[in-house]
């Protein structure tokens, strides 16, 4: 499905590299691309709580079925079927985005303007179903504290002395649950959990491969968090699970996993944009090997309340509406003026990657007072083309180069992809294109190679032609043929200069400590001397 | 020279300081860290010199202000700077003898909370990792054998540890690794190691240290388990706390004579 683009213009005058949320918006990377990856609507306001659940399930919904602990055991009105559009409308506001700059010739100076681009990408579906009707449960010590249909759905409420019986139940109802999950049931049983169970009404289903629309539950508790352990029971590997939170005060944190940042505010390539969602999927698997797996990533953070008038920055898709966080489960907000809203309002979009080896808890949350705004936001800069017939532009010419190429070293540390075909990107500022994905180079072998392939790069001060051939040299020996040799290893960890500035400042900080503190006890012990 | 293990704690603090902000991205803004640490130590002199007439006790309110660093978290500056204030304030305001009832920083922290409803403390910054756990570890060991107050960390871990197990693993089921997830975190033994180990609140005698650290220990656990609070320990040390004066006021081994303790002290008051 192709989507209109947006480019409009925010803020007028950015100028090159203001680190300002400003630029065109030219592409995004949307839950879509992984596999596997659940949705989830968190809504807390005090205790109030409402969860909003989009399951990945793909395939005949007569196998879908859901088992979700719940605190306690929810009425008719506490649940709802929602409008499957509400996930991909927050996908689609809060994704990771590329946004683009154009440099303005510095021996010519006219207006630049974006020439209109087409984007593609968004798909989404996801269907569901499910199994066989209840039996009166005594045997199994298993009690149906409720039973609704809602929707497309059969529900029903369990409230369970043991797990043993509980699974059996589900089994025999024709509940596809794995087997070994009763050891995870059963703790939830002896906190007091109460089993939302959920299966596809049949008769109320058109096509049996149709779209399941996402359930909302709402209750009161102390607990804010999400059980993933059951869905982790037949351990299949990783999954995603990317999570909407709606709060007043300020973004929601996770208390026993921690919270990370994607990387953000990089400048890379311009041939990215062609590949933006493989880009972000590679970038994402990076970061979670960088940062490790036991933790949860933030993609998105920002302050959307009623008197904020800036709710992106840029806007990768409409901000959301009175209608669609009332379907939310926000309740707190009250109609406004122009079909706005008013109340205070702070959406936080996270994204975990759990398996069982690294998630052995549930998923626990908070509210803070955090305000900061926060977004995934990738930049690439055109480069102004000649002719360069004037002093800065020459100058222009060589930082365009020397940009372009930390350009490609950033996209090979943000996502470990091997750059080192791309080269020419440096040199060729129009039509550069690549054919295939780039390779992804890791582990030890890969730091290995980083460290031999110090490519050197010559010219650029006489450089006139933007075509013109330079050479790549892959061993650092031989570097002397270079007029004005820069040097830059690509595939290098970017900030490994940072790094060891770093170091030095913080020993710096240390001795300094330790030399007021020894200074001090010194003084102090001469004045008890006396 | 006496070796004062408040060397050891600056220096221990520092280190976390400088990892959390380097390598654990922690929102610690240098300008705020000073501004937090200038605060602390005015506040510190100004009611040693200019109130008590006493000596200005600097490593004491270096060791609180960092203390907030690594712990407060806050989006606006006048936040951190009143946590600052409050906490050294709180030492000299809700004292008697001289000896204050609350760790400077937890009460600081949690009235600040309190009051103003801004702040919040993460209990996940430090992760799970057992290199950031060991690193807090040698720490937290070198100071507290300076400071001789190690028996008070090992009861509160201790005592901790047996009812999150006995609740999880025996009661519960879960398997090993979600104890184990508990106890990799940084944030808990940092808590253990430089929190409520400071010597200036702890009752004198050893057995009542302990039993202070397993009290408290007992109250982090019922506030994590059943009340979801996820920063159940600072909580459970900002309350207890509270009841510090008795056991200041038995100041020995016998409970029942805390009554009688506290009745001459009124006389003498009177």
């Amino acid at each position: 499905m192709n989507k209109r683009v947006f480019s409009f213009l925010l803020g007028m005058g950015c100028a090159l590299k203001t680190f300002g949320f400003c630029g065109f918006y030219v592409a995004k990377a949307d839950a879509s691309l992984f596999n596997k990856a659940s949705q989830v609507i968190l809504v807390r306001d005090g205790l109030h709580t409402v969860i909003t659940m989009q399951s990945d399930f793909k395939g005949n919904v007569r196998d879908f079925a859901m088992v979700v602990p719940v605190p306690v055991v929810l009425e008719r009105s506490d649940i709802k079927v929602i409008n499957g559009n509400l996930f991909q409308q927050l996908d689609a506001y809060s994704s990771p985005r590329l946004v683009e700059y154009w440099d303005n010739n510095p021996c010519y100076f006219y207006e630049a303007y974006p020439p209109s681009m087409g984007m593609a990408n968004e798909a989404m579906s996801k269907s569901a179903s499910g199994p066989a009707d209840a039996d009166e449960a005594s045997k199994y010590k298993v009690t149906i504290k409720a039973q609704y249909q809602v929707g497309e759905y059969d529900i029903l409420i369990l409230d369970a002395k043991e797990s043993k019986g509980l699974e059996a139940w589900l089994i025999d109802n024709g509940y596809k649950i794995p087997r070994g999950a009763s050891e995870v049931l059963h703790p939830y049983i002896l906190s007091n959990m109460k089993f939302f169970v959920v299966k596809v009404n049949l008769d109320k289903v058109v096509n049996e491969s149709q779209n399941l629309r996402p359930i909302q539950i709402r209750f009161e508790s102390r607990k804010f968090m999400l059980p993933i352990r059951l869905g982790m029971a037949n351990a299949n590997g990783e999954q995603d699970m990317i999570v909407y939170a709606f709060t007043r005060s300020g973004r929601v944190e996770c208390t026993n996993y921690r919270n990370v940042e994607i990387p953000t505010d990089k400048y890379i390539p311009e041939f990215t944009q062609d590949i933006f969602g493989k880009f972000y999927a590679d970038l994402f698997k990076k970061t979670v090997r960088r940062e490790g797996k036991n933790n949860i990533f933030l993609e998105y953070a920002w302050d959307i309340s009623g008197w904020n008038n800036m709710k992106c920055d840029p806007c990768s898709f409409t901000p959301p509406s009175v209608q669609m966080l009332r379907e939310a489960g926000v309740d707190w907000i009250r109609d406004g003026r122009w079909g706005g809203y008013e109340g205070e309002v702070f959406f936080t979009r996270m994204h975990v990657r759990y398996d069982r080896e690294h998630f052995p808890q549930d998923l626990q949350f908070q509210e803070t007072t955090d305000k900061r705004n926060f977004q995934c936001r990738y930049v690439i800069t055109h480069p102004a083309l000649g002719p360069f017939d004037c002093r800065e532009g020459k100058e222009y010419e060589r930082e365009v180069y020397k940009r372009r190429e930390r350009e490609l070293q950033q996209l090979a540390s943000l996502t470990g992809w091997d750059v080192s075909p791309y080269t020419d990107y440096i040199r060729k500022w129009q039509g550069f294109n690549i054919n295939d994905y780039p390779p992804i180079r890791t582990g030890y072998f890969h730091k290995k190679l980083m460290k031999r392939d110090s490519v050197i790069l010559c010219g650029g001060s006489t450089g006139t032609d933007t075509t013109e051939a330079w050479s790549t040299i892959l061993t650092s020996e031989d570097n002397d043929h270079c007029e004005t040799p820069y040097m830059q290893t690509i595939d290098k960890e970017e900030n490994s200069s940072g790094l060891l500035h770093y170091l030095l400042l913080c020993t710096g900080l240390m001795v300094l400590l330790n030399v007021y503190l020894w200074f001090w006890f010194r003084k102090k012990s001469l004045i008890q001397k006396n | 020279m006496k070796t004062d293990a408040r060397i050891f704690q600056a220096n221990a603090q520092m280190i976390f300081l400088l990892v959390g902000a380097g390598v654990l991205h922690w929102d610690v803004r240098p300008l705020w860290a000073l501004a937090v640490v200038a605060v602390c130590l005015f506040t510190q002199w100004f009611f040693d010199v200019r109130i008590t007439h006493r000596p200005f006790n600097m490593p004491s309110a270096l060791i609180t202000a960092f203390s907030l660093c690594l712990l407060f978290r806050a989006d606006a500056l006048w936040v951190h700077l009143l946590a600052g204030f409050l906490s050294i304030a709180s030492k000299f305001i809700i004292s008697h003898n001289h000896k204050h009832f609350f760790n400077p920083s937890n009460f600081g922290i949690c009235f600040t909370i309190l009051l103003t409803g801004q702040g919040w403390i993460s209990p996940s910054i430090w992760g799970q990792e057992w290199k950031w756990v060991l690193l807090i570890l040698l720490c937290g060991f070198t100071v507290l054998f300076f400071a001789k107050v190690l028996h008070v960390t090992l009861a509160f871990l201790f005592t901790f540890g047996l009812l999150h197990a006995a609740r999880l693993l025996l009661y519960m089921n879960w398997d090993f690794d979600v104890w184990l997830h508990i106890f990799s975190s940084g944030s808990l033994f940092v808590f253990s190691f430089f929190m409520i180990t400071d010597p200036a609140v702890l009752p004198k005698g050893k057995l009542l240290q302990m039993g202070f650290a397993s009290l408290t220990a007992l109250l982090a656990w019922y506030l994590q388990a059943f009340a979801f609070i996820p920063t159940g320990p600072l909580w459970a040390l900002f309350i207890i706390s509270f009841f510090l004066p008795f056991l200041h006021a038995s100041d020995a081994r016998l409970i029942p004579s805390v009554k009688l303790i506290m009745l001459n002290n009124k006389n003498k008051n009177l």
